[in-house]
């Protein structure tokens, strides 16, 4: 637990003494993280990018423990460009929302600090907390932090909330096998907070995403949907596309709303390669790394045109 | 249609009932690409002994190709092949984590169920048309 400054400590017992239990402390996270925790923050991007933006050899490891150390404003803004500009990169969850124009971006995103400040845009970081079990002899309890960077996009019908996907790269971090026993916070408590209003609301991507099915660009290998009594899915034989197989049966599913399945991509839309789409809860995820980060982009922006 | 006509009379040669009309009718609905013991045993209703007896006699005639496919923990086939040892060492997955997002994993063959179902070879069915032709 930190120590509060006493002219800060003054500011939180006035807002108690006034019933104000909500009010938060702004602490500034990406400037207070360790240096193990800002070299995590940049062992989610890919070496060349590292080497191109901050001009550093080495090898991956150590060009991330350099950058880290320097904890210098003028560095920490370069930082948190960096982290923005290759956010693209990284494996995604993207959270769609339909909202009224009116959503303005706050300093504060549910206890995530803004990094960056753009027109249309504003790149957070939290500190993520993973409880993990060290499978070692004997199992240990540990747990390892990792300032998780959350870029919310605002567009005219739409706000996007993406979340980089963590969780393949901390088992890398300890020596034994591990499982995870619980994480903080996660994606539902980051959102919870902008669904508060009742302003904003998870988008219904369905007609977007049927009308790039219609025109071929894309072809589901396999699916969730909803029927009247159940909850139905198909799993395609080595990655078929359903479409293409079965035109009957893609028929009576696009009457369907669709929950979480996974489609391949083709013609225009081909270098984005394979993405998964829950189109009822306004969900999309980007299961491989993106290649130059751009193609994932296109993908959305069809699916919202369409939509 | 030449192999599958084919098909048809061997499961008559082997059948002492021969086949329906009706029987005739399900068995051309079948999807020639994937056909397990199970799909001709319950529409001949026959013993599972004796589908697998037609199923193997139609791969001796070159009718059908026996194939090995390796089953993904959610049931579908991740690939196939006409033995295990030409399946590929490593199968591409799509599962959910323990938060219901779809993640990516790779899973040795080696520990992966395998299944036998047999396939019309539609290069044969073709060139069977063209020699014919």
């Amino acid at each position: 637990m930190k120590t509060l400054p006493p002219k800060v400590r003054k500011y939180v017992l006035y807002a108690r003494a006034f019933g104000l239990t909500g009010v938060r402390l702004r602490v500034p996270i990406l400037k207070d993280a360790s240096v193990e925790l800002r070299q995590r923050l940049l062992d989610l991007f890919p070496v060349a990018n590292l080497r191109a933006s901050f001009e550093v050899k080495g090898s991956k490891e150590a060009i991330a423990g350099t950058i880290a150390k320097n904890s210098d404003a003028a560095n920490l803004k370069k930082i948190a460009a960096f982290v923005d500009s290759a956010m693209p990169l990284c494996k995604q969850h993207i959270h769609i929302f339909a909202h009224d124009g009116d959503t303005v971006l706050e300093d504060d995103f549910a206890g995530a600090e803004r990094i960056v400040t753009a027109s249309d845009h504003s790149l957070y970081v939290v500190k993520k907390t993973y409880q993990v079990v060290e499978l070692s002899q004997p199992p240990q309890y540990a747990s390892i932090d990792f300032l998780w960077p959350i870029r919310i996009e605002v567009k005219d019908d739409y706000l996007l909330v993406r979340f980089a996907v963590l969780e393949k790269s901390i088992p890398s971090y300890f020596k034994s096998d591990i499982t995870i026993r619980s994480k903080s916070p996660s994606e539902e408590q980051m959102t919870a907070t902008l669904l508060a209003d009742g302003t904003v609301s998870a988008a219904n991507l369905n007609k977007g995403i049927k009308a790039l099915w219609a025109k071929d660009l894309i072809d589901a290998n396999r699916l969730k949907w909803d029927m009247p009594y159940s909850s139905d899915s198909k799993n395609m034989n080595e990655a078929k596309g359903l479409k293409k197989t079965n035109p009957a049966e893609y028929e009576a599913i696009c009457t369907r709303p669709l929950r979480m399945c996974s489609f391949e991509c083709d013609g225009a839309l081909k270098d984005v390669g394979v993405f998964s789409i829950n189109p009822t809860d306004g969900f999309i995820g980007f299961t491989r790394y993106s290649k130059d980060g751009s193609n994932g982009d296109a993908l959305i922006q069809q699916i919202l045109a369409d939509n | 249609m030449r192999l599958f006509s084919k098909f048809l009379q061997t499961i008559k040669s082997l059948l002492p009932t021969g086949l329906t009309d009706e029987q005739v009718a399900l068995l051309s609905h079948l999807d020639t690409h994937q056909i397990y013991v199970e799909n001709v045993r319950s529409l001949l209703g026959v013993s599972n002994k004796e589908a697998l007896a037609i199923l193997e006699t139609a791969v001796r005639q070159g009718v059908f190709t026996k194939m090995v496919g390796v089953v993904r923990p959610d049931g579908s086939i991740g690939a196939s092949a006409k033995s295990e040892a030409a399946l590929p060492r490593v199968i591409h997955y799509v599962a959910d984590d323990e938060d219901g997002y779809p993640e990516e994993v790779d899973l040795p063959t080696q520990t992966l169920k395998k299944v036998v179902f047999y396939s019309l070879d539609e290069s044969k069915e073709s060139t069977s048309y063209s020699s014919a032709s």
